[in-house]
């Protein structure tokens, strides 16, 4: 098991926006939880990675087999939790090369691995531009500073290609996204699948599901997984949408 | 030994008679106009001023001597020591003052400065100023006088950490050639407990000149330096301001930006960053004259407090007396962003560096202004010695 979420309950404020949530993540395998809006889709995901608008209380998150309520977010993502934000935040003055090597020389330094310098990062950097079809113009920038919701996904994806992370969380990863752009981003999501990499792709619609084929579905309403099944969940969703899981008790 | 308490002092009192007649009148007639320089003037209200000026000051009575050939012009406690090939030093009495200056520590400063160091280069040329306060407990007093060529640079420094309870009082009177280019660059890198530094100048920008003044101001203690900066017929200004402060500084700028001629542009960007329980003050005044018609002025002051004992006065103003200009000022002050730190944390970047990062980030907008890549390295190593990242 990559990640098992047991019992979760957590608070915003004094909001309870999961309550009793139960989730389990293979290695090897794309998880994708679907629900409406307000069901609790981001706050699951923002919990996972330690947000500070979160509060956990009640449950617990265990990822290979041991709990990360204590770790620090900078210490979940250095064991291989990323999250791809919904809407990445706009850093200005904060070079976007300069970003991703102090990311990525953070990681080698936890791995006890040596810093890449300058030129073996760039090196690295053009490959990996290479490979995702990225002009190198849009390194120089500030991090997410004037780009436009596709370039900020492509760059959240740059960052996945760089990390090399085990559970990679896309949170809403489609919105603002035109067919062309989410065919790009998802075809370079599909190329870093691997049978040690778990997927947990947060949507609420279908369109994402097209590109990034999940193995399971799992349906988030009210604070809770409220059905677990294969593929075939989407195209019932779509159909005839979520009241197929019968009302809201909230 | 002779010593001089200055807060609470008469102007006419204060007899060291360095300046020549007419300045000491100008000087004296100004204070009686202003006041001595106290907390009931509005600009100085936020500043220790009272307790700057109430320390007793030793006074040394050193006269000029044989300059040496130097990489820098060196001024040791207000007597030049070394001066580079290209720059001609002469020293003389104070015989220059503004009478139109707001600030009561100009005048003053004229009245107590053991002479004026007037600096003459060729156009194009680059040099260095180094101030060396060694002095414990003294007032160290001079003014700086220079018209410079075209495409002048002149960088300062200030070295004051072996002078505790020190006072320095040394500002510039500049005058720009009609079309001369001018680049000002001031670094002040202080500690807690060094020499306090004041500093009241005025620069003059003749018809279609233009000044980049870039001021950064680093560290602990007690720093304040006020300016008076005259814009004519077509000028251009462009001001930016980093500052640091550490401790339980209070270090802050005063300016007044006046335009007085047609089509005068200005630009002014003040960056701060507090923390512990370090002050900031930024007074900023743009004037646009009757005369200043056309004119185009731009004034923008932010400010970061990294803990919740830093503070900060940030005073933007525009004072306007005609419909036909383009004009904005902005004032922001406020702490790092939660979503930006947590951003960069979920990559696997510290917190501790996460806030390195955007406070460098802030800062780099003034440093870049630089034209200079050395001069830039220099000051961004001098940025991150003071910094150090934040204590969390």
């Amino acid at each position: 098991m990559m990640m098992e979420i047991e019992n979760l309950h957590t608070k915003i404020g004094d909001k309870e926006i999961l309550k009793g949530l139960d989730l389990t993540l293979e290695k090897g395998k794309v998880h994708a939880v679907m629900g409406p809006n307000g069901a609790g889709k981001s706050t699951l995901s923002k919990a996972i990675v330690g947000h500070y608008d979160i509060e956990v209380s009640g449950g617990d998150i265990r990822y290979r087999g041991e709990s990360i309520l204590d770790w620090l977010p900078e210490k979940r993502a250095l064991e291989g939790i990323f999250l791809s934000f919904q809407n990445p935040v706009e850093v200005p003055g904060v070079n976007n090369a300069y970003f991703l090597r102090t990311a990525l020389n953070a990681k080698r330094a936890y791995k006890g691995l040596e810093p890449l310098n300058a030129a073996e990062f760039l090196k690295l950097l053009r490959k990996k531009l290479d490979e995702l079809g990225i002009s190198p113009d849009f390194v120089q920038r500030s991090l997410n500073v004037g780009f436009s919701g596709g370039e900020k996904k492509r760059n959240e994806v740059l960052q996945m290609h760089l990390l090399e992370p085990d559970l990679i969380i896309l949170d809403e990863i489609d919105s603002g996204l035109d067919v062309d752009a989410l065919r790009s981003v998802a075809e370079a999501i599909n190329a870093i699948k691997s049978p040690e990499r778990a997927f947990l792709v947060i949507t609420h619609y279908s369109r994402i599901l097209d590109y990034i084929s999940p193995d399971y579905v799992h349906v988030l309403r009210d604070g809770r997984i409220i059905e677990t099944g294969g593929p075939e969940l989407v195209p019932r969703i779509e159909a005839e949408g979520y009241k197929i899981f019968g009302e809201e008790t909230s | 030994m002779k010593t001089l308490v200055l807060h609470g002092a008469k102007p006419t009192d204060i007899k060291l008679e360095c300046a020549d007649a007419t300045v000491r009148q100008v000087a004296l007639e100004r204070l009686e106009t202003l006041g001595m320089p106290n907390k009931k003037c509005e600009h100085l209200r936020y500043f220790p001023i009272e307790a700057v000026l109430m320390r007793e000051y030793r006074l040394h009575a050193d006269r000029q001597g044989e300059i040496e050939r130097g990489e820098a012009v060196v001024i040791e406690n207000g007597i030049v020591t070394h001066a580079p090939e290209g720059v001609q030093v002469s020293t003389q009495v104070c015989d220059f003052v503004d009478p139109k200056h707001y600030d009561p520590l100009y005048y003053l400063n004229h009245l107590v400065a053991a002479q004026t160091i007037r600096l003459r280069c060729e156009s194009g040329c680059r040099f260095e100023v180094i101030h060396r306060i060694t002095r414990p407990e003294t007032l160290v007093a001079y003014r700086l006088q220079m018209r410079p060529e075209d495409g002048v640079r002149c960088v300062e420094t200030f070295d004051t950490k072996e002078a505790p309870n020190a006072l320095v009082m040394a500002g510039w009177d500049i005058d720009l050639h009609p079309g001369h280019r001018f680049e000002w660059v001031r670094t002040h890198n202080a500690e807690e407990g060094d020499a306090a530094l004041i500093a009241s100048h005025r620069m003059r920008l003749e018809k279609e000149s233009g000044a980049a003044l870039t001021t950064f101001d680093f560290g602990g203690g007690e720093t304040l330096n006020l300016y008076k900066l005259d814009l004519m017929e077509a000028s251009h200004l462009q001001a930016r301001h980093l500052l640091c402060g550490t401790g339980r500084s209070q270090r802050g700028n005063v300016t007044r930006i006046v335009h007085e001629g047609h089509g005068a542009r200005s630009d002014q960007l003040a960056k701060h960053i507090l923390k512990e329980r370090a002050r900031g003050i930024f007074d900023g005044l743009v004037l646009v004259e009757q005369s200043g018609a056309g004119t185009a002025a731009h004034q923008n002051a932010h400010a970061i407090l990294l803990n919740d004992g830093a503070y900060m006065i940030s005073k933007p103003q525009l004072e306007i007396y005609i419909d036909d200009l383009e004009a904005s000022h902005g004032s922001t002050t406020g702490q790092l962003d939660p979503e930006q730190i947590f951003y960069l944390r979920s990559r696997g970047i510290s917190e501790k560096e996460a806030r390195k990062m955007l406070v460098r980030a802030f800062a780099e907008e003034v440093i870049e202004s630089l034209q200079d890549e050395n001069l830039q390295a220099r000051v961004t190593e001098m940025f991150d010695h003071v910094y150090q990242g934040e204590s969390l």
